[in-house]
């Protein structure tokens, strides 16, 4: 078990983790920061907001980089589908009576 | 009270209090530093699901149960003191004012458990964490434990985590608004909130569920 520190960059700006968290391995470190990523996410989409600028940096205890994620990387993100392909629902709507 | 309280015991950090699977043979009085109840989930994940401070009792009337369902850890080096139940039963019909701050005290805390539902369920994350402080705040001062709005918030970002339902890094960052927001620091676990009435804004917290305005006695 090893201390690893969990930085935040948003845009121009870097939130270092001050206290960090004791993980067992790089597998679990790599766990971590995708469930922080989504975690973070998830309470920013709750608010009307998709900060995909954003990314995790993890810094072991000797401030080696060892991990990067970019939050774009911790989801699967489906475009939306384009104005002209977009199929219109017969009308009336089958689901309607 | 105090006289009941023979065995004392100080336990160290991180140490559990009484473990899941235990018998509850007595009823735990915490007298000294920070502890809290949990569950270990299946991936390894813990949620707490109420911080102990000084003045609050393991559960009053677990000794009526065979075995504990949950575990309490000490957060901090804590100080502990253990209450035959028989003991407690004696002390209860001998003093009735006595038997009612016990009871009012069980009665707060499943007002904070239903508060600490409320918050996760349908609070944002920067809201509960601004509910949690508000609640600190009054429950600490309630034992004197507060100092011109500074308290002591002995928790890790990652206990505050467990305890949210969030994570680390998620916490720093809330953490960070907050402090950029004036209306808290937070400095080597040292609590100062800045602004009350905007932390109370930010949790929609009202206080009534700490029913501290009844005036019985938390530490008997």
């Amino acid at each position: 078990v090893s201390i690893y520190f969990f930085h935040l960059i948003e845009g121009e700006d870097l939130l270092l983790d001050p206290e960090g968290t004791e993980l067992a391995d790089h597998a679990a470190v790599a766990r971590a920061a995708l469930c922080s990523a989504r975690s973070i996410m998830s309470s920013e989409v709750s608010a009307g907001r998709l900060p995909l600028d954003m990314r995790i940096e993890v810094e072991n205890g000797d401030g080696a980089l060892i991990h990067r994620l970019p939050f774009a990387d911790a989801i699967d993100i489906t475009p939306p589908i384009a104005a002209s392909l977009d199929r219109k629902l017969p009308s009336p709507h089958p689901l309607r009576k | 009270l105090s006289d009941a309280c023979g065995n004392i015991r100080d336990v160290p950090a991180n140490q559990d209090i009484i473990s899941e699977g235990d018998r509850p043979d007595q009823v735990r009085l915490i007298l000294d530093g920070w502890a809290a109840r949990y569950k270990v989930v299946p991936d390894g994940g813990r949620q707490i699901t109420a911080f102990l401070i000084p003045g609050d009792f393991c559960d009053l009337h677990v000794t009526i149960l065979k075995e504990m369902d949950h575990s309490i850890t000490a957060l901090t080096p804590a100080t502990v003191a253990s209450i035959p139940h028989g003991e407690l039963e004696a002390l209860m019909k001998e003093r009735p004012a006595l038997a009612r701050a016990l009871w009012w005290s069980t009665l707060v805390d499943e007002g904070v458990l239903r508060a600490w539902i409320v918050n996760l369920g349908r609070r944002r994350a920067y809201e509960s964490i601004a509910h949690l402080m508000c609640e600190m705040h009054i429950r600490m001062e309630h034992v004197g434990l507060v100092e011109d709005g500074r308290f002591d918030l002995p928790v890790t970002q990652e206990e505050l985590a467990d305890a949210l339902g969030l994570t680390p890094a998620h916490v720093n960052r809330i953490l960070q608004r907050l402090r950029t927001e004036g209306l808290i620091t937070l400095k080597e676990r040292l609590l100062t909130i800045l602004e009350i009435s905007g932390l109370r804004r930010v949790a929609g917290f009202d206080p009534n569920y700490l029913h501290t305005r009844e005036g019985s006695p938390r530490r008997a």
